[in-house]
């Protein structure tokens, strides 16, 4: 079998002024909380371990503060993990941790591997750029200088997310709905070997959803994508993934199939989300 | 039969803690085993509430056994303990090898049903997968004006038997039912029945919930049935050859 | 204890060129750091001059921090000798130094300029000095400060082509006016000022040295001579100056200079030379030199 894509272990992040020595043992005694209790400080993130193979959909569900954005936010090396690391197998062939990455690696990385979609899609949209400048600027850091060559691939992702004919419509224009579509196909723009979706249609309205998640499923079979999904919605999850996490105060509570998790939740908190669920 | 079953259940427990009600604890299969013969139909029967879908979702492992083990043997001989398959290979034998037709239909929303089935056919020749859903629509008795339709606007018995269609694309060894007949007419019964029968003399191993007696008497090889989550009694079924023929 | 300066008319009660010693000095290093790492954008001490921010108050620091007793120096705003800007800062660059002006350029040793880089080819031993209202060319989009430098130290320059693009998409081509993002010796976009495109060719290895100063900003950045200065373009859509076919000067008849567009006698649209000096020496004029006396 192949290798995973992406391998999470024992991954730990801190927050915290003057934190205790030796990565507060105390927080051994609880997993109720993500505060320490002598220091203070907060773990975002505590031992979390978990695999991600090539072209699957991976599910990290939880609530808001459970740790999600944490995660999300070291796989974009906007944080550095307190302890613990993440291997890529596209780096090193996924035997350095990946925040051995010197800061023009990392550039690299998220130019050409890495595809990133936000719940708020002003987070990566540049909302005065047209939805097909926006595409392109991610071909214009990964080099590419010919704009012909340029606007045909962005006009393919923008076709694939069916918004072929809103390529040069200022963002600012267009709906939510269109806009999360946009972040998605500037996500595709270089080919990436990874997506990161963090709850990539809460917020919208049904059909809007509905058409959006397809749209990404397609997308996924066709490209043979590995995607990390980041959410709170069941329904989304059910949809999409097959294998997920579960977080709760940083520590993951339950691991296994999507259906496992859903039929027969074991963890008290995994019981709670799942009979919560609409 | 001297051939090794396909499918051995030994002692098969699962009990469920429901941590928000105190922890309360609700046992709901205790000790059954049981094996599948290759090619053999096993009917599972029984009052509602009896534990016969959860019998199903745990031997799956879609609900985690407390106790026993399920063991599987592929079509090489070799065999699978369930329980110790990593989960993404469980995945991709209860995607695969082992059909489940669960009693409710879940798909995306907004594709069209011929959509589907292409989808789910696990070879990647669209113009192949096409044909074999087109077949299983006529089999189905399943309109061909709605291919192109959302599953979500199906009627009930439209539903099933599409849910049914949906899993036969995948062409499984073993296929476990639930409740495959529940809400159809006595007509379209019929064509659910005479496709069943006819996969069973292909050599599909089968083992379905059934509460209707007529599928009961046509199908099954064997009748087990099952109440407060234990075997109650097994049954084998005789029946004159003509009948199935 | 600094020597007070004489112009021989009277007791000046400042010193030299105005600025003090120190003063002079922490300019004079940040031109060398901005000469050293071409491009990059050097931060450091603007103080008070006796003109208000925004009216030259960076090129007035350099030139006063750079000027000689014997240099000859010649000021000009988008190209003319004769604009208020221009002759205001003359006349002070005199008084306080009591050097030679000219409006010949390729007689003085000091150009400041502002939007416009003289037509005629610099000489090594001359000093091109730019006034600047805004040094980086990532303010467009990138309010941070600290975040631009980050982008800059990272090379992450692909916004400023987007500009561009966004350019070609509304015009069909690169129709950017002012600001034109130039690459310097590969490594550290910079933003030119408002000159023209037509201008930016003139800076590519050229002989003579460019400062560029924000006094507002509290920036100083440089060209050093021979320098590889590439504006940014497209391979489909490279970098084109301004087309001016069909257009001649009013006045002179030159169509190898910028033409600046001005309403002639009858309010008809006509072209002069924007750059004044280039047009009266075409015009068979001589370019004369101004002691402080006659300023």
């Amino acid at each position: 079998m192949a290798n995973p894509v992406i391998r999470v272990e024992n991954l730990s992040l801190r927050h915290g002024a003057r934190p205790c020595a030796g990565n507060c043992p105390a927080m051994e005694a609880t997993t109720q909380s993500a505060v320490c209790p002598v220091c203070g400080a907060v773990w975002a993130l505590r031992d979390v371990s978990f695999e991600v193979w090539p072209g699957e959909i991976f599910g990290i569900v939880g609530e808001s503060g459970a740790g999600k954005t944490s995660l999300i936010d070291m796989l974009d090396f906007r944080a550095e993990p307190t302890s613990g690391a993440i291997y890529y197998n596209g780096w090193r062939e996924g035997k350095q941790p990946l925040h051995d990455a010197s800061a023009e690696e990392r550039r690299a990385l998220r130019n050409s591997d890495l595809g990133i979609v936000y719940q708020n899609p002003r987070r990566a949209l540049m909302m005065g750029m047209s939805a097909g400048g926006n595409v392109i600027e991610r071909m214009l850091a990964a080099g590419e200088r010919h704009i012909g060559r340029m606007r045909s691939r962005a006009h393919g992702h923008l076709d694939h997310m069916e918004l072929g004919d809103r390529m040069d419509v200022e963002t600012m224009t267009l709906s939510a709905g269109m806009r999360q579509r946009v972040q998605i196909a500037r996500a595709l723009a270089n080919r990436p070997q990874v997506l990161l979706l963090d709850e990539p249609t809460t917020g919208l309205d049904l059909s809007v959803q509905a058409r959006t998640l397809d749209l990404i499923r397609k997308v996924q079979r066709e490209l043979g994508l590995t995607v990390i999904l980041v959410t709170h919605d069941w329904g989304v999850l059910r949809l999409l993934a097959r294998r997920a996490i579960v977080l709760k105060a940083g520590r993951v509570v339950e691991s296994g199939m999507v259906t496992q998790l859903m039929e027969d939740p074991q963890a008290p908190y995994t019981q709670l989300l799942v009979s919560s669920a609409l | 039969m001297t051939c090794p079953p396909v499918l051995e259940v030994a002692n098969l427990s699962k009990t469920f803690t429901l941590h928000l009600l105190g922890a309360r604890e609700i046992v709901a299969l205790n000790d059954v085993s049981f094996a599948l013969a290759e090619g053999e139909f096993l009917a599972l029967t029984g009052r509602t509430g009896a534990g016969k879908s959860t019998l199903i979702k745990t031997l799956l492992h879609y609900n985690r056994p407390t106790g026993g083990s399920v063991r599987y043997r592929r079509a090489d001989g070799t065999v699978l303990t369930l329980a110790d398959l990593p989960v993404i290979d469980l995945i991709a034998l209860l995607e695969g090898e082992i059909g489940y037709v669960s009693q409710h239909l879940s798909v995306v929303p907004r594709v069209g049903a011929l959509d589907l089935m292409i989808e789910a056919a696990l070879h990647d020749d669209r113009a192949r997968a096409e044909a074999e859903a087109l077949a299983l629509f006529e089999r189905l008795c399943l309109p061909e004006a709605l291919a192109p339709v959302y599953p979500v606007t199906f009627s009930g018995g439209e539903k099933q038997r599409f849910n049914l269609g949906l899993t036969l694309m995948r062409h499984p060894r073993l296929l476990i039912l639930d409740e495959p007949t529940a809400a159809l007419d006595p007509a379209t019964r019929e064509v659910v029945i005479d496709l069943l029968a006819d996969l069973k003399v292909a050599g599909t191993s089968t083992i379905a919930v059934l509460h209707d007696r007529v599928a009961v008497d046509r199908l099954a090889d064997r009748e087990i049935e099952i109440n407060d989550g234990r075997i109650m009694a097994e049954t084998p079924i005789c029946r004159k050859e003509e009948t199935v023929l | 204890m600094t020597e007070r300066f004489t112009t021989g008319a009277w007791d000046a009660p400042w010193p030299f060129a105005y600025l003090d010693e120190f003063m002079k000095a922490s300019v004079r290093l940040a031109v060398l750091r901005a000469v050293c790492i071409p491009g990059y954008q050097v931060p450091y001490v603007s103080e008070e001059v006796p003109i208000a921010r925004g009216y030259g108050s960076g090129g007035l620091q350099v030139t006063l921090s750079l000027i000689g007793p014997d240099d000859r120096y010649k000021i000009i705003d988008e190209g003319d000798d004769e604009t208020v800007n221009a002759v205001n800062l003359r006349r002070m660059v005199g008084l306080v130094t009591g050097a030679v002006a000219t409006t010949d350029p390729e007689r003085a040793d000091l150009i400041q300029t502002r939007h416009k880089v003289p037509e005629v080819p610099l000489r090594e031993d001359q000093i091109v000095i730019l006034q600047v209202a805004f040094p980086d060319a990532l303010r467009f989009f990138e309010r941070s400060e600290a975040v631009a430098r980050q982008m800059h130290a990272e090379r992450d320059y692909s916004k400023l082509w987007l500009r561009l693009y966004e350019s070609v998409i509304a015009h069909g081509e690169i129709m950017i006016g002012g600001r034109y993002p130039v690459m310097i010796e590969g490594r550290y976009v910079l933003d030119p000022t408002h000159v023209p495109r037509w201008d930016l060719p003139k800076l590519d290895h050229s002989p003579a040295l460019f400062i560029f100063c924000a006094g507002r900003e509290k920036r100083i950045y440089a060209i050093p001579p021979d320098t590889t200065v590439e504006p940014l373009g497209f391979e489909d859509h490279p970098f084109r100056v301004e087309d001016q076919t069909g257009r001649s000067c009013r006045l002179c008849g030159s169509t190898e200079s910028f033409l600046a567009p001005a309403l002639g006698p009858d309010g008809e649209m006509t072209w002069t030379c924007s750059d004044s000096a280039w047009c009266r020496k075409c015009r068979g004029e001589t370019l004369e030199d101004m002691t402080w006396q006659t300023l």
